[in-house]
């Protein structure tokens, strides 16, 4: 499919033609959720090929800059909502103990262009949130990052919770982050683990049985 | 032979008589010796005891891979936020830092026309309003004493300290600054006034490598490589704003007679090529575990010692089998030859199994002697 215009500045990480482009069209009174749609392709281009391995994290993080500022102009100019099902409901948090988010935003990045509704519970997440927000929750999938192995114990208490729920059977736990790896997620008894963020989505939209 | 030649014989390339060990011990080095991770950073004589303690309990090691100890006080003169034990987190919780864009756009014409220091300046009164800027040489003095006096105690029984003093890339060191997001942003927005002020960057720090390096006695220099490896940034963007400005950093300082540790963590695989263009012999590579250590040592043999790479997973949670089977492949290939140092893959979790850090230590005492 060939990108409109604006899809292409974005895909291109050109900000100053992403900003020029929303003026002009909200100039010839072009209907903003419209607008946002073309961000929107945008930015599902450079989560395309950031999961090809062909765009780098960096590309990634500055693609979801640019569409955010895009974004902030075009919403207050919106007068009705869209309402778009989501692919799949996912609860993300770092664990308790751990204050380290990078990783988990880029995830969450790549996951909401992917067209999951996404649940942030932010960062040093204690156990009883952690087991609260997904009862309330009902997700799909459950994500949670750590950096340091002083997490590993605190990530693995908080599964073993989260397994106690009754919709246990309902969701699936993947987990990621610096010093993630097979081990470690046999030992917390996670479903799934990623590498990366590329692989975080393709676990996840396997799940939901999208790919 | 002792530590400090085979030491030194492997980071020139050369065969010693068997592969040296330099784990990065830190916190758990307070873990092991029972006192909190507040007092190692704040009491220096319980954290100069912890790692005597350390040392002797597990029958040493060749090299302290870097300088074991940071003031805690320190940190409230280096402009980035930090939360610290015993202050903004639980007397025996670990440090973190706290990302945040310190530095603001308009802060780049700055640091170009006033240079390094004044931009290091404004942002450290940003980032510690509250410190104490008539205490900061009486602290930075009395911790440059205590740090030099480590190394020349060491030094005395031939046990090296590889470096005592810290920087990061002008890469990382800039984007600490600005934050990951607004820096990354950076280079596609005003992309020529990223270059200028790395080059000043690069610049001041070079300086103050020189100044600080041979103060210490350690002569040895670690350059902190995070956020431009190849898993985070494109190889043109590398090409442009990473590599050169780390390659001349490296080239100041190993003409200056200082050695260069480039500690990378993240997956610097497909960055592996360009390490080729290092000063041959005169550096270390240490590498975290997400580098294909095996694929570094292909390419940099006879080139770069390699350091590396026991996983922070293995000594945590894993089985002294486990890390003894890992700790011979190490041996067995990436130290073929001679240029490898055995360490672990960034710093010793501080729930480090003891049994699996000993076994490492011995694993190489025995195996890992060349024939």
């Amino acid at each position: 499919m060939e990108l409109s215009n604006l899809s292409q500045a974005l895909l291109n990480l050109d900000e100053e033609e992403v900003l020029r482009l929303i003026d002009i069209k909200l100039n010839n009174n072009e209907d903003p959720l419209s607008v946002i749609d073309e961000l929107r392709i945008g930015m599902e281009a450079v989560g395309d090929k950031y999961e090809k391995g062909e765009y780098f994290v960096s590309e990634l993080v500055v693609a979801k800059e640019f569409f955010e500022k895009g974004i902030e102009i075009l919403e207050p100019k919106i007068k009705r909502k869209g309402d778009e099902k989501a692919l799949g409901n996912i609860i993300i948090g770092t664990v308790s103990g751990d204050i380290h988010e990078l990783g988990k935003n880029i995830v969450i990045t790549i996951l909401k262009i992917n067209g999951f509704k996404i649940h942030d519970l932010g960062v040093d997440v204690p156990i009883p949130t952690f087991i609260e927000e997904v009862k309330r929750v009902n997700p799909d999938i459950v994500g949670m990052s750590c950096l340091m192995t002083t997490s590993i114990e605190p990530m693995k208490k908080t599964i073993e919770g989260l397994r106690k729920l009754e919709n246990s059977d309902r969701f699936k736990i993947i987990i990621g982050g610096g010093i993630i790896t097979e081990k470690v997620r046999g030992y917390v008894k996670a479903d799934f683990w990623g590498a990366n963020a590329a692989e975080a989505a393709k676990i996840s939209k396997t799940i939901m049985g999208s790919l | 032979m002792n530590s400090r030649e085979r030491i030194e014989r492997t980071i020139r390339l050369q065969i010693a008589d068997r592969v040296p060990v330099a784990p990065f011990v830190m916190f758990f080095v307070a873990r092991h010796a029972g006192i909190t991770m507040e007092e190692y950073l704040f009491d220096k004589e319980k954290s100069e005891m912890a790692a005597e303690k350390i040392f002797k309990d597990f029958g040493g090691w060749d090299a302290w891979y870097r300088y074991p100890y940071i003031d805690g006080r320190t940190v409230y003169y280096y402009p980035v936020k930090f939360k610290m034990p015993g202050r903004e987190l639980g007397p025996n919780e670990i440090y973190q830092t706290v990302e945040q864009e310190v530095m603001k756009e308009e802060d780049y014409d700055l640091l170009i026309s006033k240079g390094f220091r004044e931009l290091f300046r404004v942002l450290r009164r940003r980032v510690w309003p509250e410190a104490d800027d008539t205490k900061r040489a009486i602290v930075m003095n009395e911790y440059k004493d205590t740090r030099n006096k480590f190394i020349r105690k060491w030094d005395e029984i031939n046990i090296p300290t590889l470096h005592a003093f810290t920087v990061n890339s002008p890469f990382d060191e800039l984007s600490l600054y600005r934050s990951m997001v607004k820096f990354y942003s950076d280079l596609y927005r005003f992309p020529e006034k990223v270059s200028e002020a790395l080059d000043i960057l690069t610049q001041g720090v070079a300086e103050t490598v020189k100044k600080n390096a041979h103060d210490s006695g350690a002569k040895g220099v670690f350059i902190g490589c995070y956020r431009l490896c190849g898993e985070f940034l494109p190889p043109k963007q590398f090409e442009r704003f990473g590599w050169p400005h780390l390659l001349k950093l490296v080239n100041i300082i190993t003409e200056a007679g200082i050695l260069v540790t480039l500690h990378c963590d993240s997956n610097w695989t497909l960055n592996l090529p360009y390490f080729k263009e290092l000063p041959r012999g005169k550096c270390i590579l240490a590498l975290d575990n997400h580098t294909d250590i095996f694929k570094a040592k292909q390419i940099l043999r006879n080139h770069v010692c390699i350091l590396g790479d026991v996983p922070a997973s293995l000594l945590s949670i894993g089985t002294p089998n486990e890390v003894e089977n890992y700790c011979k492949k190490l041996i067995d290939v990436v130290g073929d030859g001679g240029g490898f140092i055995l360490g672990s893959g960034d710093e010793l979790p501080v729930d480090t199994k003891p049994e699996n850090f000993r076994v490492m230590l011995e694993t190489v005492k025995t195996y890992g002697i060349y024939q």
